[in-house]
């Protein structure tokens, strides 16, 4: 997951007014050298939860995670693989949907704060 | 000859490439759209503690930012 500055910025601004969750799903490119992290894809839930932790730390990440099942049940629902960008609106319907990461993932979470902003102003 | 060994390492090199875009999984967009109902889900923290159900978070949106740490 790239932008975590990105991230950072948008949990810090929204955290009052939106509830926030990382969804720490199926590594994308486990086992590269060349990556700056070099991780094989975890295989059990111990081992998903122990990566993601670490995840969280390396990358100074403070957004609450939460670990998808070894099945990826919630990332296949939201197609959220790699990574993905989505607004629910407070009664749970999906106000902005993110294009697939890496590429739709930065300009979904630009776009986020003008799509929280209508949320919230419509619930007044 | 030269020339035929080398088509036969770049006919090898191709067949290696497809083989590994093959295996590798591609970003789906999935049926989920903009207005549908969000699926509902449960799931823990890394510590294994606390759940989150999506839909008895109240009241606020909510961002949700899959990824993973590559």
């Amino acid at each position: 997951m790239a932008s975590v500055g990105q991230i950072e910025k948008l949990y810090a601004n929204y955290k009052g007014k939106a509830h926030f969750y990382v969804v720490y799903i199926r590594e994308a490119h486990p086992d590269m050298e060349k990556n700056k992290f070099n991780i094989p894809q975890p295989k059990t839930l111990e081992e998903r939860q122990k990566v993601a932790k670490e995840f969280a730390e390396a990358l100074k990440l403070t957004v609450p995670l939460l670990v998808d099942s070894m099945e990826d049940a919630v990332g296949k629902a939201y197609a959220g693989w790699p990574d993905r960008v989505y607004v629910i609106d407070a009664e749970g319907k999906v106000a902005l949907k993110g294009g697939p990461g890496p590429q739709g993932f930065a300009p979904a979470v630009k776009a986020a704060p003008a799509a929280l902003d209508k949320l919230l102003a419509d619930s007044k | 000859m030269r020339l035929i060994k080398l088509g036969g390492a770049a006919a090898l090199l191709l067949t290696a490439l497809v083989a590994v875009e093959a295996q590798q999984p591609r970003p789906r967009d999935g049926d989920l759209k903009e207005g549908a109902a969000a699926p509902d889900f449960t799931l823990k923290d890394p510590e294994g503690t606390n759940a989150v159900k999506l839909s008895e978070l109240k009241g606020k949106p909510v961002v949700l930012l899959f990824g993973s740490c590559t």
